[in-house]
């Protein structure tokens, strides 16, 4: 008789690789795990609408760019399509004697020389427009 | 006085004008609709991600009883 075998507990026999746990309510865990498996469908789900969402925001996107060229280019247009007034220098005087409301700081900015990508482009020219803006007032 | 008087411009093609100017109105309310569009899409996918989170917490903390379970057996 070999006298390694010892029993512990009265519990089941252990046979290979197997180990058996007692579960006191097993409604409640089957109940958890169906819960649980509802969970991790309705965040595939989500997932998905989701995905759908960021891909309409890139639809939108690509729509809104294309309007903003139209909208750069209608003005462009419209630019060329009306004078250019050149202000003399006596009423020039006269504009920027008047008294100006101060709404907002407004430095007298010189247009930079070369605008080097299409961002300072449009800086450049919001600037001037201000300017003009801000001569009228 | 000179700044009170009218200035009248010459216009070489009024009608174009007139055209690229309507055009660019109806551009714009098209552009503000789309922005609006944008703000709400912007607004759902913020709704759904917290939503997702929460229904993480919740697998997560699910998991956990059911691990604690298992694991953690009663002796006979």
């Amino acid at each position: 008789m070999t006298g390694k075998k010892k029993a512990k507990n009265k519990k089941a026999p252990e046979s290979k690789g197997e180990f058996f746990v007692a579960i006191n309510n097993p409604s409640s865990i089957n109940q958890s795990l169906l819960e649980t498996r509802k969970s991790v469908l309705e965040s595939m789900k989500l997932f998905q609408d989701i995905k759908e969402i960021r891909n309409q925001k890139i639809l939108k996107k690509d729509k809104l760019r294309a309007q903003v060229r139209q909208i750069s280019s209608l003005l462009g247009k419209i630019k060329s399509g009306l004078p250019h007034v050149n202000i003399s220098p006596e009423s020039k005087e006269a504009v920027e004697q008047a008294p100006q409301k101060q709404h907002e700081e407004l430095p007298k900015e010189k247009p930079q020389p070369k605008p080097q990508t299409e961002l300072d482009r449009i800086e450049t020219e919001l600037a001037e427009v201000e300017h003009k803006l801000s001569s009228l007032s | 006085m000179m700044e009170q008087m009218p200035v009248f411009v010459r216009i070489a093609e009024p009608l174009d004008v007139r055209e690229s100017i309507g055009l660019l109105r109806k551009k714009l309310t098209e552009t503000e609709q789309l922005l609006n569009d944008l703000n709400s899409l912007m607004a759902e996918e913020s709704a759904k991600i917290d939503e997702w989170k929460s229904n993480f917490h919740s697998i997560n903390d699910k998991i956990s009883n059911i691990t604690n379970t298992l694991i953690a057996p009663e002796r006979i």
